[in-house]
């Protein structure tokens, strides 16, 4: 397994979301804001439920 | 090229932001300071503290994971927004340290990309990183991480999903769903 970078931050072609992933999130998780920064885009936050 | 060179301030991206060159780890180690000096001051680092903030949990976490943050340098250029996806686990740290979502001990800020040079390795460690190699950051992943992903070449969030829970997820926002397809048309 090796992770490197996407050159072009094309996140969704190699990361790509799927039922299982929305699954985690939805129930194990909420969502905070996260500021937009040019060096590193649209990024969210997802913080568990205790 | 002494760091004096680099004139920019965040914000603003003239022409020549991506023409900061650097020929030894040493200059690299002082651009890498110099940059991430210049973002903690900016309006965006109050942003970021204000955001972090926010969270409001009973979890104690324990590490900070940066996946696939990037070279700090192309051949010789200065990758800046590299340099600042690593400043933001520092950042991420030192936040959540003083709100207590962190634990104080033992150092906990790792980072893995393949494309690291000695270069980078050199410069990351004498910041305080821990530079991690394939596969380990999987590996040390938990409950107790706050886990940041910035445009991987491999799928981690189905890989995070299958094995662990981190405290904290921070990747990329998923594109919005496109909208179904109308049902099909007898003629």
């Amino acid at each position: 397994m090796v992770v490197s970078r996407s050159r072009y931050l094309t996140l969704h072609r190699t990361d790509p979301a799927s039922p299982r992933v929305d699954k985690m999130l939805e129930n194990e998780y909420y969502e905070l804001k996260f500021p937009f920064h040019e060096s590193f885009r649209d990024l969210v936050m997802y913080i568990r439920k205790a | 090229m002494s760091i004096r060179s680099v004139t920019w301030r965040m914000g603003s991206r003239p022409e020549d932001v991506n023409d900061l060159h650097v020929s030894s780890t040493e200059e690299l180690r002082e651009v890498f300071y110099e940059i991430e000096r210049e973002w903690k001051m900016s309006e965006y680092y109050k942003q970021l503290e204000t955001a972090l903030t926010a969270i409001t949990t009973s979890l104690v976490l324990d590490k900070v994971i940066g996946l696939a943050l990037g070279s700090l340098v192309w051949e010789t250029r200065v990758e800046r927004d590299c340099i600042i996806q690593h400043a933001l686990i520092s950042a991420i740290e030192s936040i959540l340290l003083r709100c207590g979502v962190l634990s104080s001990s033992p150092p906990c800020r790792y980072v893995q990309d393949p494309a690291y040079t000695q270069q980078d390795k050199h410069v990351l460690c004498s910041a305080g990183f821990t530079v991690l190699e394939d596969p380990e950051a999987f590996l040390t992943m938990d409950n107790s991480s706050v886990l940041v992903s910035i445009a991987p070449n491999i799928p981690v969030m189905q890989i995070v999903a299958d094995i662990c829970r981190p405290g904290v997820l921070l990747w990329m926002r998923k594109p919005e769903s496109p909208r179904p397809l109308p049902p099909a048309t007898s003629w």
